[in-house]
Formats: structure tokens, C-alpha cells, sequence
């Protein structure tokens, strides 16, 4: 019982969180300017306009409709999108663009990481010297870098120049898995490299201090091999420094999906996004926007307890 | 005074020296430029369409339109700097005044703000400052069109509201561990008003860690800027340096250089802010440490 209380606690913020926000969204329709029902059907008769007010739950007060929202949400009726002359669900979309966005978030953290681990360590080993000196700059120039300026860069001399990569479209691993991961180098190269940077920084920083620490003089003193010390002393507490960051970093890698998936013209959720305001969209932005905010907290919180397990001396104080 | 603030530059890095260089140069710019120069940003070069850099006096050469690059990103500064200082600025004060107050006075009112902080922060900033925009950007009639500064004024005003949790947060956290000091202890003992120890002692101590953030902040609203020009939803007619890029996006198989300068300028401005803003908190942390 003892145990479960922090986590229940911890549910009842997200709850309240992912409700909050997703009411937020709701109000902000309300604030449109214009009529949401005159901008979808401007030329439709009082009749067509009052059964459209009704199924989007327009004619009731905020409340209401916010929860007759979130109840269909849930259930996955997202509506329409009423470009396509009503043809389309916004489910369809969702579920269509969701999986390829997730994709590639996965591979740039997995590039990340790749990266990010062995420069962590062997600046660590090496803090204060020459080689940790260029490289830490280096890298904390690279995680300034926004990720559509690499984007282009890379565009330009990768792509078009060099002819290495091709710059745009997606294809589906099951269709041709090399030109798969061909197509999505240059996009998640473009988002990983500023993630990998920042995560260096922040291992660096955590195995320098964790080298200090009492229990690795002790692992070393029990005659311990260094990757032994390395692997179960030092890369364990570490690892909790990344989940933070990864949590932390998550809010601006799926803003960064979302211009990178425009530059690439990568039909994922992003383009979704950018798609949905440019035509005006508004009753699936809401739920697009809703979807993103719901996962990222969702991903933050189970972080957070992924964090308990990992490492057992922040279990108490949570 | 001038040989203290001598000292105070020798300590600085060089990376640290070049950042403050560049942004004074480029604050500058944006004061100045519109000022001095009386050619229009817009005038077309109808013989010098598209050149590479250093033709024909075009330092930075020209774009598909027959644009002066350079004459549009000296232009284009004064927008740029102006969405980020007004949004950090203004989002940063009405952030740090929720936040102080709130980790000041805590209990039910403090649990309310983080939750609604929570609840903003759980939408990734640059989506929110999107669904902003989409919605206040829209005209009230399918018909009319939104005028330029009304697109302006709307990219501000949504870049505000995604400042205002980052750094209320912030500025939450810091007077939460300071309101704990002994001082504090001590001047509420000595019977001191709350509005006294707010002044004298939550303020000074908490607005350097705010201060540090926020020029974090510059930089992730220039970047965000950028990214809504090239969403389409951004400053219209390239008037700042996202809108430069977004215009030059289209044609950047055949003048790539349209694409460079305007990114080097972002880029340049965002390492800058993020350099001093790392500076201003290593020399917070050390300080920490001494007390």
C-alpha cells in the first residue's frame, strides 16, 4: 500500500493534467473568431447548420460539450475531416500518419543514444583534457543548432549536391526496407544530432560524478575489471540522468518531428498537423493536438517511474 | 566601475566573448538599420535575379525575386529580435510574478498553478504556439483576408503564452527552495512584512535563475519563429529571418544560398542566447555552492 500510493498519486496529476489540457484545447475552439459551423458548411441551409452544431456538441455550454467530446475521444470518434466531403474519419488519418511520426521519433533516439553513450563516457574519462575540451564545445554548439537549419544543410549537400540520400517521400519498411532507412537517414540524423549532444552533456556530467562516488572506489578496491565498474557501477545511475533527459528533451523532439516531417515531406503526424491548419481543420486539430499532448505526458510519467526502478535510492523520496 | 566591468569581460571565455558580440551586433542592427537606411528591403534587382554571393554587389546575392539577401536579413532583424524579447520579456514577467507568488504563499493555490502549468508545459511548445496562431489568426470572415500586423501580433501573443509556464516554472521552483533559508526564517521572525521579504529577499535571489532561462527562451522562440514560417503560419512577406527562410525554401535547389545566410543567422543568434544563458547559470551554481 505504502508503495502504490505515490503512483496513485502520480496517476491522479496525470489525469488532471490530461483532462486540463485537452478542456484548454476545447476553449481555444471556442475562441475562434468566426463560426466554426459557418466556416465548415458556408453554404449550407439552417437545417444543415443545426445537425452539424449538434453532432459537434456546439449548442450545449463549454462543459458539456467538453465531455461529450472526451467521451467520443476515448472511444476513438474523432469526427471528420470535412475537406473530404465527410469521406474521411479523422481516425483514419490518426492511425494512417501516428505509427510513421513514432517511427522516427524511435530511430533519432535510438541514434541518440548510439552517439551519445560512448562520447559520454570517453569525454568523462578524459574531463578536462584537450579532446574532452573540443569535443564538449563542439557538442554544446551542435544542441543549439535548430534542427531545421541542419535539416537544410543537409538537404543541400547531402542531398542535392553529393546525390547521397534522396531528400523526400517515405517509404514503409515492408515495402522496401533499405530505401526505408535510407529515406529516413537524413530526417532523424537532422533531429538526433542535437538530442545526442544534448544527452552527452548531461552523461558526461553524471559519470564524471558517479566516478567520485565511495561505491566505485570500492568496486575498484574488490579488484572489479573497469568495464564491470563501468557497466553496473557507473552506467546504472547514469542511465537514470538519461530517462530525465529523455523526458525532458521529448517536448521539443516532437516539435521537431513535426517541422522535419514538412521539410521531408513525410506524411506523419506533423504533416497531419501542418495540414489540418492549413485547411482549416479545427474539429481534428483539436483531437490531433489532444493525441500529442496525451502522449507526451503519458511518456513523462512513465519515465518517471521507470526511473524508480532503475535506480532504487530515488524510490523513498518520491 | 569600468575597470571592474573590465575584469569582469577578461573572465569570460572567447566563445562567451563572441556571443555577447554577436548579439550586441545584431541588437544593434535591429535598432539602427531601419533607421539609417532609407532603401526599401523589397526593391527588385530585375538584372541580378538569383545570383550567388559577392555578384554585383549583392554581398550575400540575391534571391528568385530579385531580393537583396543581406538587405533583407539586416531588415528583417528588427521583427526578429522584437517577437522574442516582447514574448520572453512580457511571458517571463507575467510567469515570474504567478510563479513567485505561488511558491510564496503555497497550499491549495500553489497546487492550482502547477497544474495549470502542468497542463500547458504537457503540450510541446512549438504544437501549442501552433494551435494558438491557427486560432487566433483566423478571420473572422471566410471571406476577408488577416492583415500583416494582426499576424504579427498574433505570432507574439501565442509565443507569450508558451513562456509564460516555462518560466513561471521556473521562477516556482527557485522562490520554493529560497522561501526555506534561514534568512527568510529569520526576517518573518523579526516580524517583517511579506511584501518586504518578497522584495528584499525571494526577488534578488530568484530572478538571476529566471534570467538564465530566459535567454534559453530567446533562443527556443527564434527557433519556434522560424519554425511556424516554415509551417506557413509565421510573420508573412519575409520580414523576419524564419519568413526569409520559409520564402527561400522553395527555391533552394537553384539558390541555395537563399537558405544559408538566413540559417547561419538563426543559428548564430540561438547559440549565443543558449552560450550566456549557460554562463549566467554556471556562475549561479558556483555561487550556490559558496553559500
Amino acid at each position: 500500500m505504502n508503495r502504490a500510493l505515490p503512483i496513485l498519486r502520480r496517476l491522479g496529476t496525470l489525469l488532471a493534467v490530461i483532462v486540463l489540457s485537452t478542456f484548454f484545447l476545447s476553449c481555444l475552439l471556442r475562441l475562434l473568431p468566426t463560426d466554426l459551423v459557418d466556416m465548415i458548411l458556408s453554404f449550407g441551409t439552417p437545417e444543415e447548420k443545426a445537425a452539424l452544431r449538434r453532432t459537434l456538441y456546439l449548442d450545449r455550454d463549454v462543459f458539456t460539450s467538453y465531455f461529450m467530446w472526451f467521451k467520443d475521444f476515448i472511444r476513438g470518434d474523432m469526427g471528420i475531416i470535412y475537406g473530404t466531403g465527410g469521406g474521411e474519419t479523422v481516425w483514419s488519418h490518426v492511425t494512417r500518419s501516428l505509427p510513421i511520426s513514432l517511427i522516427i521519433m524511435l530511430y533519432t533516439q535510438i541514434l541518440a543514444l548510439v552517439i551519445a553513450v560512448p562520447l559520454g563516457i570517453f569525454t568523462a574519462y578524459r574531463a578536462g583534457k584537450k579532446s574532452d575540451r573540443i569535443i564538449s564545445n563542439t557538442l554544446f554548439t551542435a544542441s543549439s543548432v535548430p534542427n531545421f537549419a541542419l535539416a537544410f544543410l543537409l538537404i543541400i549537400v547531402v542531398g542535392v549536391k553529393l546525390k547521397w540520400f534522396p531528400t523526400l517521400e517515405y517509404i514503409g519498411f515492408k515495402d522496401d526496407p533499405f530505401q526505408h532507412f535510407k529515406h529516413l537517414v537524413l530526417p532523424c540524423v537532422s533531429l538526433g544530432v542535437g538530442l545526442a549532444a544534448s544527452y552527452t552533456r548531461l552523461l558526461r556530467t553524471d559519470v564524471i560524478a558517479a566516478l567520485k562516488d565511495d561505491y566505485v572506489t570500492m568496486a575498484a578496491s574488490k579488484g572489479l575489471s573497469d568495464s564491470r565498474i563501468l557497466l553496473t557501477h557507473v552506467f546504472r545511475p547514469a542511465s537514470v540522468t538519461l530517462l530525465t533527459a529523455a523526458a525532458l528533451n521529448m517536448g521539443a523532439l516532437i516539435g521537431g518531428t513535426l517541422v522535419i516531417e514538412n521539410i521531408f515531406a513525410i506524411p506523419g503526424f506533423g504533416f497531419e498537423i501542418a495540414y489540418a491548419l492549413a485547411t482549416k481543420e479545427f474539429v481534428a486539430l483539436q483531437s490531433f493536438i489532444a493525441i500529442t499532448a496525451i502522449g507526451y505526458v503519458i511518456f513523462n510519467v512513465t519515465a518517471d517511474l521507470l526511473i524508480g526502478i532503475v535506480d532504487p535510492r530515488t524510490r523513498g523520496s518520491r | 566601475m569600468k575597470s571592474g566591468l573590465w575584469k569582469k569581460m577578461r573572465r569570460f571565455s572567447i566563445p562567451t566573448l563572441l556571443s555577447i558580440a554577436w548579439l550586441a551586433i545584431i541588437g544593434l542592427i535591429a535598432i539602427v538599420y531601419p533607421i539609417l537606411s532609407s532603401t526599401d528591403p523589397k526593391f527588385v534587382y530585375e538584372n541580378d535575379l538569383g545570383v550567388g554571393p559577392f555578384t554585383n554587389g549583392h554581398l550575400f546575392g540575391t534571391d528568385t525575386n530579385g531580393y537583396d539577401i543581406l538587405r533583407e536579413l539586416l531588415h528583417g532583424t528588427r521583427l526578429t529580435l522584437l517577437v522574442a524579447v516582447v514574448a520572453v520579456g512580457v511571458g517571463g514577467a507575467i510567469g515570474s510574478l504567478i510563479g513567485i507568488l505561488s511558491g510564496y504563499v503555497r497550499g491549495k493555490i500553489d497546487a492550482v498553478v502547477n497544474i495549470i502549468f502542468s497542463a500547458v508545459l504537457s503540450i510541446p511548445n512549438l504544437v501549442l504556439a501552433l494551435a494558438l496562431v491557427a486560432v487566433l489568426a483566423t478571420a473572422p470572415d471566410v471571406n476577408s483576408t488577416v492583415s500583416n500586423w494582426r499576424k504579427v501580433f498574433v505570432v507574439v501573443l501565442a509565443l507569450t503564452i508558451v513562456i509564460i509556464p516555462i518560466l513561471g516554472r521556473i521562477a516556482r521552483g527557485a522562490t520554493l527552495s529560497w522561501s526555506n533559508r534561514e534568512f527568510v526564517t529569520a526576517a518573518k521572525s523579526m516580524g517583517a512584512k511579506n511584501s518586504t521579504i518578497l522584495w528584499k529577499h525571494i526577488v534578488p535571489n530568484v530572478l538571476p535563475a529566471v534570467m538564465a532561462i530566459a535567454f534559453l527562451a530567446v533562443g527556443v522562440v527564434i527557433v519556434a519563429e522560424g519554425s511556424l514560417s516554415l509551417l506557413g503560419v509565421g510573420i508573412p512577406d519575409g520580414n523576419s529571418w524564419g519568413a526569409i527562410l520559409a520564402a527561400g525554401r522553395n527555391d533552394m535547389e537553384y539558390t541555395p544560398h537563399v537558405v544559408y545566410f538566413p540559417i547561419i543567422f538563426i543559428a548564430l543568434t540561438v547559440i549565443s542566447c543558449n552560450q550566456i544563458g549557460d554562463v549566467i547559470r554556471q556562475s549561479l551554481d558556483r555561487r550556490e555552492a559558496r553559500i
